[in-house]
Order: structure tokens, then C-alpha cells, then sequence
């Protein structure tokens, strides 16, 4: 069952989603960065963009500020510090590129200026990137979706039982447990016919081995005993024990009419033919 | 022999490679560049008259320069003082135009507005800060005294360059 839930593909990726949120301080100088971020899971703030037109006499003093808090510290996640002491009005352009971190430490956002000065025309948006599958179980086309809803089923024992309909995952369930089935039947199909392949492979050794099996089977000391017995019993060798052979004198039968014996030379071919044979056998040792 | 040879020849050679060119190389990548964000259009408010003033429907350019070192150049921009393509014209052509900062991605670039030097027609601003100054240059061109401008198509060119001081 382990492997149904991990062996699912693993050709499945996903990509970094990269945006920018809107301008921030279009109406206001200060701004919620709940409302700004997009909702999604694993969001990381990476820069800051801002454009503002401060006008002044430039002969005054003043700073302009974009700061962020930090939700989960003490302090400002962000902020910025412009200088326009002494220097005329103008149009100010920028980017600051930040620490990738969580969009969610990221808190109240504001624009001011002090001293004596305006600000108008004002731009700060937030770029931002986010991995659609930073929850796997988000998206069935995430790549680790399988192995994160196999672990969910098993954490919340519904691998064998129904969830209620209510639960999130109810329509994954219900696809899992139908590749399952399929998974299951599939295997037992491979078994069956793995089966089959086996049987057949067997009876054809059987075939193979029969003629080793009669061998074995003389073999077998009952089984010759058994036999020994059959040939003793009365009648079977009588026939051999009644046979008499006459006395006298036999004379050889077999007559050489020839004078002279031939060689054979056939035989001593084949002699010259093993001699070479061995020669050549043995070259491949006496190197 | 021929041992002793070659071992004549091996010692030649090695004293052949006891002094070598042994090159050392870098390669100078400027670190000021110059883009054209907006290119600038001429207005024709009036028969002899170009202008790349808005209220004159025309287009100020938008010239980007990006230092990476501070204090390393100046811009120089040069504001056009001829058509480089035009009707044929048979009458002068009274030229005017300015170059300013326009927006700045470094508080302190505001002042480059103010230590800008003039002269012709051409103005100097001293980088001093490193980051990204956008540049409006602005031309005008009239023609004759107040004579209309032969129909067709003109074109002026701004020249902006960053030099090392």
C-alpha cells in the first residue's frame, strides 16, 4: 500500500510565480499589507519599488520615509530614508531589492515626509514571488500532491475510511481510492498471469525431467527389490536353470582365408587426425 | 650515440623554455551606460516652428544614465543645433533647447540640476552619486524668421555621453 502512495508520477514541477502588487499609497500615506499581498501560502517579499515627487524650497530640510513593520519582530522589516536636505524639488525614482522573507512578517507600510515639504504623485509597490505549490495538497498538479495527500489520508486514518463529505480532500479521496482499485486490479492481473507463465514453465520442465525421474526411480532400492522379487518368483527363470549343453569338442568356427593381414590405414588416418588434434589442444597450454 | 644526442637535444630545449610571455588578461566593462527611455517628438504649433514641448504637442526626451561608480563621469549632452534629415531648407534655422535633471533614483541627484554647466548647446552634469538620473532634453527649431517649414519629415539628434573624468 506504501508503494500505491509513492510511486505515483514525479514528472510534475511547479514554478515560481513572480508579481508586483499595485501602488500601495495610491489614496493613502499608510496601508494594510494584508490587503496588498496576495493570499497565497510561502509568499516572499524580494524589493520595494517606490517613485514620489517631493517639492520644497531647496534650501529647507527634509526626509522622506517608506518604512514596513515587522509582524514578527520588533522594529521596521523595511525602511527607507530619503535625504533632500538642502536640495531642490524633484522626481525620485527607486528600488530596493530585500532579503526574500515571508509576506506575512511583513506589516503596516507607510509613506512621510518631515520638515518642510510635499510629497505627491506617489508610487510604492511590492514585488513578490510565491511557489503555487508551497502547499503540495493546493493543486493535484503539484509534484509532491500524491505523497502529501497519501500522508494526509494516513494522519487522518481515511485510507480505508470514507471522509465526510465536507472535508477538503473528499473528491481527492474518492480519486484515490479509484487508482487504488486500479492499482489493485492491475497487480492482481500481473499476479494471475504471472501465475500462468509459471505453471506452463513448470510443466515444460516436467516434460524435460521425465526421463531423470524413470532414472531415479530404478534407482530407488524398493524399487529394485520390488523387481528382483518379480524376476525370482516361480516360472521366470526356470526356462534359464532347464537349458543342458552337450560335452565334447568345439571347434573354432572363425577361418582367416587370407595369407596376409593389410593395414589399415583408415585407422591410422585417424590416428594422424588425433595426433594433430592433440597438437593443437595442447598448443593452447605449452605456450 | 644516439643516447647522447638526445640527450643533448632534451637539454637545449629545456634550456629554450626557461623564459616565457606569460599574458595577463582583463577585459573593462564601462560602468556608466546611457539609454533612451523616451524618444522625443516634435509638435508643429505653428507653420515655422518645431517643438518637443507638450504644450506645443510635442515629446521631451528621456535620456537614462546608470553610474555603477560615483564620482567616476560626467554626462554631456548635446542638444541639436541641425536637422541630421530634412526637406531641403533655403533659410536658417534658429535652434534653442536645454537639458535638466528629471527624476532621480538618489535623493542627492537633485543637486546635479544646480551644478550643471552650459555652455552652446551643450550641457555637462557631474555624476557624482552612483544609480540611475533620467535626463529631459528639449529642443526647438524655427525657421527663417517666421517662415513656414517645407512639408516632409525632420530629424534631429540629441547626443548624450557619459565621459570619465
Amino acid at each position: 500500500m506504501l508503494l500505491v502512495g509513492f510511486c505515483w508520477p514525479s514528472y510534475l514541477y511547479s514554478d515560481l510565480i513572480y508579481g508586483r502588487t499595485d501602488n500601495v499609497a495610491k489614496s493613502k500615506y499608510t496601508w494594510n499589507m494584508t490587503k496588498v499581498l496576495p493570499p497565497e501560502a510561502g509568499l516572499q517579499v524580494q524589493g520595494v519599488f517606490h517613485k514620489y515627487t517631493i517639492t520644497k524650497e531647496s534650501n529647507s530640510n527634509a526626509t522622506v520615509s517608506i518604512t514596513n513593520k515587522n509582524v514578527t519582530g520588533s522594529g521596521n522589516i523595511y525602511e527607507r530614508h530619503d535625504n533632500w536636505n538642502q536640495l531642490p524639488s524633484n522626481t525620485k525614482i527607486g528600488f530596493d531589492l530585500v532579503n526574500p522573507s515571508l509576506g506575512t512578517s511583513w506589516g503596516e507600510g507607510n509613506i512621510g515626509v518631515t520638515g518642510d515639504a510635499t510629497l505627491s504623485n506617489i508610487i510604492v509597490a511590492y514585488n513578490y514571488k510565491f511557489d503555487p505549490c508551497f502547499i503540495p495538497l493546493s493543486d493535484p498538479t503539484c509534484p509532491d500532491f500524491q505523497s502529501s495527500l497519501y500522508k494526509y489520508l494516513l494522519d487522518n486514518n481515511l485510507i480505508d475510511n470514507e471522509p465526510d463529505i465536507n472535508d477538503p480532500y473528499y473528491d481527492e479521496w474518492v480519486k484515490f481510492q479509484l487508482d487504488r482499485k486500479v492499482e489493485s486490479k492491475e497487480k492482481e492481473e500481473a499476479k494471475k498471469e504471472k501465475e500462468a507463465e509459471e505453471e506452463k514453465e513448470e510443466l515444460k520442465m516436467e516434460r524435460a525431467l521425465s526421463v531423470a525421474g524413470a532414472a531415479v526411480e530404478i534407482g530407488n532400492p524398493m524399487q529394485q527389490l520390488n523387481m528382483m522379487q518379480k524376476m525370482a518368483s516361480t516360472g521366470t527363470l526356470d526356462s534359464y536353470y532347464n537349458v543342458t549343453i552337450e560335452g565334447g569338442n568345439y571347434q573354432d568356427t572363425i577361418e582367416l582365408k587370407d595369407t596376409e593381414i593389410k593395414d589399415n590405414y583408415k585407422a591410422l588416418r585417424n590416428l594422424a587426425q588425433d595426433k594433430l588434434h592433440k597438437t593443437i589442444v595442447r598448443s593452447q597450454y605449452d605456450k | 650515440m644516439i643516447k647522447k644526442l638526445a640527450t643533448v637535444i632534451l637539454l637545449m630545449s629545456a634550456s629554450s623554455a626557461l623564459a616565457v610571455d606569460s599574458p595577463i588578461q582583463g577585459q573593462v566593462q564601462s560602468k556608466c551606460s546611457v539609454w533612451t527611455e523616451t524618444g522625443g517628438v516634435y509638435g508643429h504649433p505653428l507653420p515655422y516652428k518645431l517643438s518637443t514641448t507638450p504644450a506645443d504637442g510635442g515629446v521631451k526626451a528621456s535620456i537614462r544614465i546608470d553610474v555603477a561608480q560615483a564620482d567616476y563621469y560626467k554626462a554631456k549632452f548635446t542638444h541639436p543645433n541641425s536637422f541630421s534629415s530634412s526637406p531641403t531648407l533655403n533659410d536658417s534655422v534658429a535652434w534653442t533647447g536645454s537639458t535638466k535633471v528629471g527624476q532621480v533614483s538618489v535623493s542627492g541627484m537633485a543637486a546635479y540640476e544646480a551644478a550643471k554647466v552650459t555652455y552652446n548647446n551643450v550641457t555637462e552634469f557631474n555624476l557624482t552619486l552612483a544609480g540611475s538620473t533620467w535626463f529631459t532634453v528639449e529642443s526647438t527649431a524655427q525657421y527663417g524668421s517666421t517662415k513656414s517649414l517645407p512639408a516632409g519629415n525632420y530629424t534631429a539628434l540629441i547626443k548624450a555621453e557619459c565621459i570619465a573624468k
